[in-house]
């Protein structure tokens, strides 16, 4: 219960189809049962719909005057059913599409009465109990009315940079509950029968620093739902209402079959992961776990939150913080190659998480960080889950990422421009971190957020036009990308002065995996690096510039180097610099395993150092000639395997991996690429050593190693400058061959976890 | 006096010549992949040799830049940049793992990746120097790490230096240094600058279409030689021109300078040639729509202006680079048709030209659109390509019916007219995509349909739009249409200028910009010899509100820059916005500003007259016979008359159903349609009520 009274009217269910008690005067457009469409209305009829909610995005970027939206596409656009049931949704970011339709089912249950659901109404709400991400993210949805009755929804939602409360960008990290932060605002009716309501807009933007960019985006919203209804409505008028509707249905229909048909492949088991956050608030050195348990029934996926840490500090997030995190690592992976039919999906995904934690808070827990926070973490445990799970069978394997950056560095500034202007931002530049590896590729280098299928980063240009900022370097980094036989994507860093101003800069930071990476590997391949955000004070770039010198890299600039928390506040002055380094993405597989000509190619390039290349692939580059030395490499590569085993000669000679056999059911079954269950038995694939019984947690039985997390890439500092909990990198190797075959960032207290609990009928 | 215009398509090279009088000669001969030059040698090779003393232009559209690009074939480039910045051909915004993806591709991450960069990152060298976005010099250029850069780059044996520096767009002589310092050390090491090719604010853009301009230069340089050294042996004096993605033309000697202008060239041609027949018949608003083996290409002309803008995707590079605004979807001839999870899916894959369509026979297992438009009786598979190919009509049934029909649990005429349909919609959905989005109503459009299919399904996604007529351009020549449009092209130099002023404008600073980038015109204009009469400059500014990131292009009036005051341009902005996102979208209290500055300079070619048709001594059109052909409004098969389009009577009107066989290509005219001629063979086809 929260100890405010009557909190509990403002929580979204997430349990999907639910009837409604009363809904007043409105009446639902529920279509007729088992009307068939004949095969050439319903291509149409699909096509057109897809593409109504593409226009919407379209629409919503050209309107919009915030780089947020244009730019790095933070923007959601959805087109639902009657019920609020996702049918379509954009291309745009994952987590704030999906809340849409708790937002519209509870506006639905709370509104139809009074004020009342009308013809031309639109309603706009940025609650995070209701169902929003965070109070960034403001929704604004329409109830389209054909023949008077309610027949869709449709929806769109933008990050707006500011939405109130002690901190430029609404980011407040020092926040104790939501009274310190931006106030929720729940669904209220900014539209009425066509006409704004001027009174209601001037409260929503009265409280941010950027009025106008929220009156901008407002009307980029309304633009937006105009346009998905008066194409709807010719789609209606041209095949009729219960075409159409039955057209929505049957989309829905078959990605819940599809999804369900690849579920009853799969095999059926538990699949477990957590995620670690750190730092509460400002001033705090604790770390949080989100744990995972998803058990696939054949049928069903069942996401079992339990043991997730209680409610804190301002790392928060609402009721919808979870089935976000959860469907933003279904979509591209699961269901990648089919319609992004949110309201399908969920109804093959159960939940079960309890109320009171930090990822499904009581009112007035502090959420505003939500998105890069609660819903990274319950993201980056189901995204481990999802992969490990499809990672059982060779056919779905290919669809399977390793994770990426685990995070969203958020880099609010608030300061005043080159021409004279108060401004308030939140920089772009964090979507260049790294996707994690495929199991047949490498990950892709600056890729983008996984919950942003098509992010996009200004242009330094651009960057420089609007802000009083000179960018030193924004490049892709050395050895960010996670270590495997597959690498993860490399991140970027980005440094800048200021430039055009005498004034001060205010930076809020706020992230999760900064003070540790995030374990995204995957098959035994390594994490990307933390993110790294710092400033040099007193640093001597302006006496290099005045002798003609372009510092271009930390190690340029002679100052004091302070790292920034983070959840942070400061000020940047014109002697300072600054540089914020991004996340790479996650490994697959064994270093060890990595093809020579590949990790040659990564050399030349510049993705990995020779340093790296010796240390962690075991591969030895002649200094002089730049070629791989072959015989130290075999040494290398032998000493590795040795020191793995705690100075022990491996049982079994080395072999190169096996391709996994196809043979699914009792007999064989993947666990990961080197690890298999046959006869009951789990066994490593590439030596056969017999770990334990299939009802057992086979990494208790492998030789574990745990050392720093410096030693993974030489951006991670000490946990112990952030956090006073002892985290570090347990590496799980196979007690016959040594192959690493499990990889953990873990606190040294916790037992391994138990990844992979396949069920056998 | 005539015209020479030639097309390099993915099969034929196609090769229109067109005489005072506007008489056609069409030739056609294989493409040759491995070297496209020599298609068109082959092409030149058939003009007629007494009459080249004659010959006004000779105009290609080329694929070569495009297929360098594609393939990865061109010259080792090596770049320089700002320190610091080295990397952003490799970053691409980030957005370069999507660019140009649909969202269906993109939303399936493991298979989504970035392209190889054109310059590889080795080969980029960092160079000392920083300007501000005042274009105040911040640290000067290092001249010795520029010496030290293009020594190391000479050794690495790079043919051409790309340089990209930040903020050259506003001052570029830090740029211009690099080439002063290469002139005498390097002299003969070709420079390219990023302030020459591209002067617009976003490094990336910038960076990229210099890098793959260097990238193109040497390839299209060799194909220029190859296809002069073939004009001298035929002793044509004529001076070679080449088709621009902008839709015009450019001198060879221009062209050479600005490989990356001939990306995308064929398919601007038929939107040109669109206008041109156009501007005849009175159609100013044209939805040109292009179908032929692969792709159904969209482009659009609009108050007799073909669109244009200002980036081009390719390959997901996005690009600097003003083009003929043509969007595709992978729906051809050759797009496999397949059944899956009980739904039918059309392309992208195709068939393309080997093994082609099951009904080619030549291989071809899976069934294509146009198998299902033999089955359908749209194409007489005795009479394809003028009867030159018989068509497997058999096997295409076979195979439909054992892919299609049977899986789907269809008859074979359901399953062919519920094909065709679906892919009719998915081209209209197109059409709409690239009307609505800017704003403009596709009814007020009439439908022009070339390429060897598009006057097949043009009645078809036509109406569904709504749309007036279905022009049929020059009958037999609308299967050689961008070849038309290439020969009749004229010279067309955009010339851009990012620069940014906020409303109330100084309508000083406005005109001091236009004189400059008309100065810059008029000179490219003398050395292309075109004499000021036929000269033609359109004025552009791009405004959008201060803060917003997308722009409205807004067309500036000849005599709006006399005026005193500027609010001509706030009213036309907000004029313009209104049109595009809708009445109440305009933002009062806004402040609005201009971006860019943009001329479009004209040199007008004289061009031939339309063609006059020496036929219609008849009274009727021909009929060759009927035969069974399907007709979706009926639901069913109708005999229907076809007609021999080659003996088409102008302005003697043909009833629907009717088929007209050009020979090159099939015009439907579906039952209460009716089409009629002109004198140029130009066909019309309109709905009845």
């Amino acid at each position: 219960m929260s100890w405010v009274t009557g909190a509990e009217r403002f929580y979204g269910s997430v349990e999907g189809d639910r009837e409604f008690e009363s809904l007043g005067h409105v009446t639902l457009h529920t279509g007729l049962e088992d009307l068939s469409v004949d095969l050439i209305s319903y291509e149409v009829i699909r096509h057109r719909l897809w593409q109504i909610c593409d226009e919407m995005g379209a629409t919503l970027r050209r309107v919009s005057g915030s780089p947020v939206a244009t730019e790095a596409s933070d923007f959601a656009t959805m087109i639902a059913d009657e019920k609020g049931a996702g049918v379509f949704m954009g291309p745009f970011v994952l987590n704030h599409a999906v809340v849409l339709e708790d937002i519209i089912r509870w506006t639905l249950q709370n509104r139809a009465l009074n004020p009342g659901i009308r013809w031309n109404d639109m309603f706009l709400c940025n609650d995070p109990w209701v169902g929003a991400a965070h109070q960034n993210d403001v929704a604004v949805y329409a109830p389209l009315f054909i023949d008077g009755d309610l027949f869709a929804w449709s929806g769109t939602t933008i990050h707006q940079v500011d939405v109130g409360g002690p901190s430029p960008g609404s980011f407040t990290i020092a926040a104790q509950d939501v009274f310190g932060e931006g106030s929720p605002i729940p669904p209220i009716k900014i539209m009425r029968q066509g006409e704004l309501q001027h009174d209601v807009e001037d409260m929503y933007i009265r409280r941010s620093r950027q009025p106008e960019m929220l009156q901008l985006d407002l009307r980029a919203q309304i633009a937006a739902n105009n346009v998905a209804h008066e194409r709807i409505r010719e789609l209606t008028e041209k095949f009729g209402t219960e075409i159409v509707k039955a057209v929505m249905k049957g989309v829905m229909n078959k990605t819940e079959e599809t999804l369900r048909k690849r579920l009853d492949q799969l095999p059926n088991g538990t699949w477990r992961h957590v995620d670690n956050i750190e730092i509460a608030n400002e001033g705090d050195r604790g770390v949080y776990q989100v744990r995972c348990a998803m058990t696939n029934y054949g049928t069903d996926l069942h996401f079992d939150f339990t043991g997730t840490d209680k409610q804190v500090g301002m790392i928060n997030g609402g009721s919808g913080a979870a089935i976000a995190g959860v469907m933003a690592a279904i979509l591209p992976m699961l269901a990648g190659d089919i319609t992004w039919s949110s309201g399908a999906v969920r109804r093959l995904i159960k939940l079960t998480n309890p109320r009171g934690t930090l990822i499904n808070s009581e009112y007035p827990a502090a959420c505003s960080i939500a998105s890069t926070s609660a819903i990274c973490a319950v993201h980056n445990c189901t995204q481990a889950t999802v992969a490990k799970m499809l990672c059982t069978l060779p056919e779905h394997r290919k669809r399977v990422l390793a994770g990426g950056g685990g995070s969203w560095p958020a880099m609010q500034v608030m300061g005043e421009n080159q021409y004279g202007k108060a401004f308030v931002t939140q920089f772009q530049e964090p979507v260049a971190m790294g996707f994690g590896a495929r199991s047949w590729a490498d990950g892709v280098n600056t890729a983008g957020p996984y919950a942003i299928p098509a992010a996009r980063m200004a242009n330094v240009e651009t960057t420089e036009l609007l802000w009083p900022v000179l960018v030193l370097y924004r490049r892709e980094v050395i050895d960010t990308g996670g270590a495997g036989r597959w690498r993860g994507g490399l991140g970027a860093n980005f440094s800048f002065i200021l430039h055009g101003t005498s004034k001060h800069l205010t930076h809020v930071s706020a992230a999760a995996c900064v003070a540790f990476p995030a374990h995204g590997g995957l098959s035994g391949g390594c994490p990307g690096n933390a993110c790294r955000y710092l400033l040099v004070r007193n640093s001597n770039h302006r006496e290099l510039m005045g002798k003609g010198y372009l510092p271009s890299g930390l190690g340029e600039v002679k100052g004091d180097i302070e790292l920034l928390s983070p959840k942070s506040q400061v000020q940047q002055g014109p002697e300072d610099f600054y540089e914020i380094t991004f996340y790479g993405g996650g490994g697959y597989g064994d270093p060890l395993d990595r093809s020579l000509d590949l990790l040659k190619k990564d050399v030349e390039n510049g993705a990995v150092s020779s340093e790296a290349a010796k240390e962690i692939y075991g591969v030895v580059f002649n200094e002089e000639s730049g070629e791989i030395d072959n015989s130290a490499t075999v040494e290398r590569k032998k000493d590795i395997r040795q020191h793995r085993l705690g100075g022990v000669k491996p049982l079994r000679k080395f072999m190169s991996p096996r391709k996994a056999k196809t043979i699914i059911g009792k007999d064989y079954v993947s666990i990961s690429e080197y690890v298999h269950i046959t006869n009951d038995r789990i066994v490593c694939s590439n030596c056969e050593y017999d770990f334990c019984s299939a009802s057992e947690n086979y990494k208790q039985r492998l030789v574990i190693e745990e050392y720093p997390i410096t030693r993974l890439t030489h951006i991670n500092r000490e946990p112990i400058n952030y956090v006073d909990d002892d985290i570090v990198c347990r590496a799980f190797y196979c007690p016959g061959c040594a192959t690493q075959n499990e990889f953990e960032i873990t606190d040294t207290r916790l037992p391994p976890i138990w990844d992979c609990q396949l069920k056998f009928n | 006096m005539r015209v020479v215009g030639i097309d390099t398509g993915g099969t034929f090279t196609d090769l229109v010549d067109i005489d005072v009088e506007g008489k056609i000669i069409v030739q056609k001969v294989p493409s040759t992949p491995n070297d496209y030059a020599q298609g068109v040698v082959d092409a030149v090779a058939l003009v007629d040799e007494k009459t080249t003393s004659d010959l006004q232009s000779v105009t290609v559209g080329t694929t070569i830049a495009t297929n360098t690009l594609l393939t990865r074939a061109g010259a080792k480039v090596g770049m320089f940049m700002t320190m610091g910045h080295g990397d952003t051909l490799e970053v691409m915004r980030v957005f370069g793992r999507v660019a140009g993806l649909s969202s269906r591709e993109s939303q399936h991450y493991a298979l989504t990746d970035k392209p190889t960069p054109v310059v590889p990152r080795w080969l980029v060298k960092e160079i000392t120097e920083r300007i501000d976005c005042r274009g105040d010099i911040i640290v000067p250029i290092n001249k010795q790490a520029v010496t030290k850069g293009i020594r190391e780059l000479i050794d690495d044996g790079i043919e051409l230096l790309a340089v990209s520096f930040l903020w050259s767009f506003l001052n570029p002589v830090h740029e211009q240094r690099v080439r002063d310092i290469c002139n005498e050390q390097y002299p003969d090491l070709n420079v390219v600058l990023s302030s020459d090719v591209a002067p617009k604010l976003g490094e990336y853009e910038r960076s990229v279409t210099t890098a793959i301009d260097a990238y193109v230069t040497p390839a299209l340089a060799r194909y220029l030689d190859r296809i002069n050294e073939e004009l001298g042996i035929k002793n044509v004096a004529t001076p070679l021109l080449v088709m621009h993605s902008s839709g015009g033309v450019g001198t060879q000697e221009y062209t050479r300078n600005h490989a990356v202008a001939t990306l995308f060239s064929g398919p601007a041609g038929g939107v040109v040639g669109a206008r041109h027949v156009g501007d005849r018949l009175g159609h100013s608003n044209i939805i040109c729509t292009d179908m032929g083996g692969t792709t159904f290409d969209v482009g659009l002309v609009f108050d007799s202006q073909a669109l244009l803008r200002a980036s081009t995707t390719i390959d997901q590079h996005v690009l600097f680079l003003p083009s003929i605004d043509i969007v595709s979807v992978g729906a051809g001839g050759g797009s496999v048709v397949e059944v899956q999870d009980g739904q039918i899916k059309i392309g992208p894959e195709s068939a393309g030209a080997d093994p082609g369509p099951v009904c080619y026979g030549r291989g071809g297992t899976r069934p294509t659109l146009t198998d299902i438009n033999v089955l359908l009786g749209y194409i007489d598979p005795n009479r394809f390509l003028g009867g030159e190919m018989a068509l497997d009509f058999d096997r295409a049934k076979a195979v439909i019916s054992e892919n299609l029909a049977d899986p789907l649990g269809m008859d074979l005429e359901g399953v062919a007219s519920s094909v065709f349909s679906i892919a009719n919609a998915r081209m209209s959905d197109l059409i709409r995509k690239v009307t609505v989005e800017r704003g403009l109503d596709p009814r007020d459009f009439v439908v022009y349909a070339y390429g060897g299919l598009g006057p097949l399904h043009a009645p078809f996604y036509g109406s569904e739009l709504g749309v007036k007529s279905i022009v049929v351009p020059l009958g037999q020549i609308s299967s050689v249409f961008s070849a038309y449009g290439i020969a009749v092209s004229d010279l067309l130099h955009v010339y851009e200028q990012s620069k940014l002023l906020d409303a109330p404008f100084e309508i000083n600073a406005i005109n001091a910009t236009f004189a400059n980038l008309e100065k810059s015109a008029n000179e490219q204009l003398d050395r292309d010899r075109i004499p000021s009469k036929d000269r033609e400059f359109h004025r552009y500014v791009d405004m959008r509100y201060e803060g917003q990131f997308s722009e409205i292009v807004v067309p500036v009036q000849q005599d709006a820059l006399s005026l005193s005051e500027s609010s001509y341009f706030s009213t036309e902005f907000e004029r313009h916005y209104e049109l595009a996102y809708g009445p109440g979208s305009l933002w009062r209290e806004g402040i609005i500003e201009i971006a860019t500055f943009r001329v479009e300079a004209i040199g007008r070619r004289t061009s031939p007259t339309s063609s006059y048709s020496q036929k219609g001594k008849e009274s009727t059109s021909r009929s060759v016979g009927v035969r069974e052909v399907y007709w979706p409004s009926e639901q069913s098969y109708v005999l229907t008359t076809i007609i021999d389009g080659n003996h088409i009577v102008p302005d003697c009107p043909v009833e629907g159903p009717a088929v007209l066989d050009l020979g090159t290509t099939t015009v439907l005219v579906p039952p209460t349609w009716s089409c009629v001629a002109d004198a140029t063979e130009t066909l019309v086809i309109t709905p009845g009520n």
